[in-house]
């Protein structure tokens, strides 16, 4: 579905991103981790061209993004990040229709086919109620399911998240991670999501990929990558692992930093 | 608000409103000619002296009054689209500044290429937005917050060489004077002949600019996951707005606070989707610098205040007030 080949990146000569190399299978939930400034949000922005990265290097279905005119990207993938700010009189009704853009000419109006995916990303989202409320007047986790309702909108194969739980009470946290889980079970919709929480990355996702300074460090299922040894080589945090007691998947818990290395 | 009034709604009444302010306006002024009268002598040409005063004086005044205040609006919105901050207006961000430099540099240097004022003030304009938009560059986007400042420093760099240009050429200076304030004094039908078809295409092209204009407001990463090439857009916005700009100091010379006061009353009024604001932006434009004008040139009469000094006085003060209760 999604490759990405030696992804190199600097900004006024500093490294940010170094020999980036991974692919995703169609239909994985695959979750970027690692500590702050390591260039997670980077890889997403090189991934959606909001940063101008070389030819050959992001492959979407086997199609070099660099060649693909960016409204047909967004026909197939859709990006979404942190603290977006609608304008204050925005509805949610509103704000979904434009996630229906990349799939209409500027003179074009949204016909019955837009008008059901606006249906359905806004019934998918739990947002029904909420339909012709603000945006603005929502709470932080309603607002974020309002965005992403845009995004399911756009009906993308893939759906790049960045830190989508962040700023989110747990509640909040945990039912937009079922939410994300539900879309990819039930309509196959591939996701790449950047996560500061190590146990709902290994709970949530297929894979896990770990930066560290701009460089992968292990990418492969929960098991592989959440171990003792690499969790204290990345964060320098000590840490117990076991199964989680109801899905299997690796449990972390935390002891303390790391003394000495 | 309680009752729910669409904004359509909203903007055809406020058409009809200006319509109003157009009538009594042309029949105020050293001769008063009532409504009705106006009204008569616009259809009918009956009575030769209101016919003369109408068509030549105060219709030309008007009609530029309006087109002008279209215009500076227009060019407001848009600029406030592109850079997503309320306070972008074609003054603030040197755009006014360059258009007027290069028309002043015109009628002081070269007096005797006059009919180049209109393409010479879409150069200044043009120069002046490149150079915001060179500092403003960094990153690989456009900062909004640097736009503002690199049209602080935009404005200093024009505003000395008009005062340089003023002191040079202090002889020729009074031509240019009345043209500098921002007057719409002397206008005649000639000028409407000018402005008119260069502004209804900018009005055209702005209309083109609604989608792009709401796309931005969704923010620079929203609308580029939607398709967009927001540099791209911005880049055409700003041109559109420069146009309009341009045309309108080419003939009336620096007029603030019309491109910030007004889209934020039309904001105030039909919400923030720039369908709406647009055409709303369009309408509360003529509507304001009608009025402007109007009191300009009858609140001291026969003495005639430029219109930009009552925007000035007025729009300044009510941009203090925007700003206490915390809109900007």
């Amino acid at each position: 579905m999604l490759k990405v080949e030696h992804l190199h990146l600097s900004i006024n000569q500093n490294a940010i991103l170094h020999d980036i190399q991974f692919e995703i299978k169609e239909g994985e939930i695959v979750s970027i981790i690692g500590p702050n400034g390591s260039g997670k949000s980077t890889i997403l922005k090189a991934i959606s061209q909001m940063i101008p990265i070389d030819e050959q290097v992001v492959f979407l279905q086997g199609e070099d993004l660099y060649h693909v005119r960016s409204k047909e990207r967004s026909k197939r993938m859709s990006v979404l990040f942190q603290s977006n700010e609608a304008p204050h009189d925005l509805t949610v009704q509103q704000l979904v229709e434009y996630g229906r853009t990349p799939h209409k000419k500027w003179f074009q109006t949204l016909n019955i086919e837009d008008e059901e995916i606006i249906d359905w990303a806004i019934e998918q989202t739990g947002l029904e109620d909420f339909r012709h409320r603000f945006v603005s007047s929502l709470s932080g986790g309603e607002a974020q399911r309002a965005w992403i309702a845009m995004s399911l909108a756009q009906r993308p194969k893939i759906l790049l998240l960045d830190e989508p739980t962040t700023y989110l009470d747990i509640a909040h946290q945990l039912q937009l991670l079922e939410l994300i889980h539900r879309v990819n079970r039930d309509f196959g919709m591939t996701i790449v999501m950047v996560l500061h929480d190590l146990n709902q990355a290994s709970l949530y996702s297929d894979r896990v990929c770990m930066i560290q300074k701009g460089k992968i460090v292990k990418y492969g299922t929960s098991e592989e990558v959440m171990t003792r040894e690499l969790i204290r080589q990345v964060y320098h945090v000590d840490c117990d692992i076991n199964a989680h007691f109801k899905h299997g998947r690796p449990r972390i818990q935390w002891i303390g930093i790391a003394e000495g290395d | 608000m309680n009752i729910k009034i669409s904004p359509s709604t909203r903007i055809a009444s406020t058409s009809i409103l200006l319509l109003i302010f157009i009538v009594i306006s042309i029949g105020m002024g050293s001769v008063y000619i009532s409504p009705l009268e106006t009204i008569q002598t616009i259809f009918t040409r009956s009575e030769e002296m209101a016919t003369t005063i109408i068509w030549d004086l105060r219709i030309p005044r008007v009609a530029v009054a309006a087109i002008v205040g279209v215009n500076l609006a227009l060019s407001g919105a848009l600029l406030q689209a592109v850079m997503r901050n309320p306070l972008a207006d074609p003054g603030l961000t040197g755009v006014s500044s360059g258009a007027s430099v290069t028309v002043l540099a015109i009628m002081l240097v070269f007096p005797n290429f006059t009919s180049f004022v209109p393409i010479a003030a879409m150069i200044g304009g043009t120069i002046a937005v490149a150079i915001v938009y060179a500092l403003a560059w960094k990153k690989n986007t456009i900062s909004p917050v640097r736009i503002i400042l690199a049209g602080v420093a935009v404005n200093a760099i024009f505003g000395g060489i008009t005062g340089l240009l003023s002191i040079l050429y202090s002889d020729r200076l009074p031509a240019a004077l009345q043209w500098m304030n921002g007057s719409l004094g002397g206008k005649g039908m000639g000028d409407v002949a000018v402005l008119l078809p260069y502004s209804m295409i900018g009005w055209v092209l702005a209309l083109f600019c609604i989608r792009s204009a709401n796309l931005l407001s969704l923010g620079e990463k929203v609308a580029s996951n939607l398709g967009e090439n927001t540099n791209r857009i911005r880049i055409l916005l700003s041109l559109v707005a420069v146009y309009l700009a341009a045309v309108s100091v080419s003939i009336v010379g620096l007029l603030g606070f019309v491109g910030l006061v007004v889209p934020h009353m039309a904001r105030l009024i039909v919400g923030t989707n720039y369908r709406f604001v647009i055409p709303m932006s369009m309408v509360l434009g003529a509507v304001v610098l009608v009025i402007a004008d109007t009191i300009g040139r009858t609140l001291f009469a026969p003495l005639d205040l430029p219109a930009g000094i009552i925007m000035a006085m007025v729009g300044g003060p009510y941009f203090l007030y925007l700003m206490r209760k915390g809109d900007v």
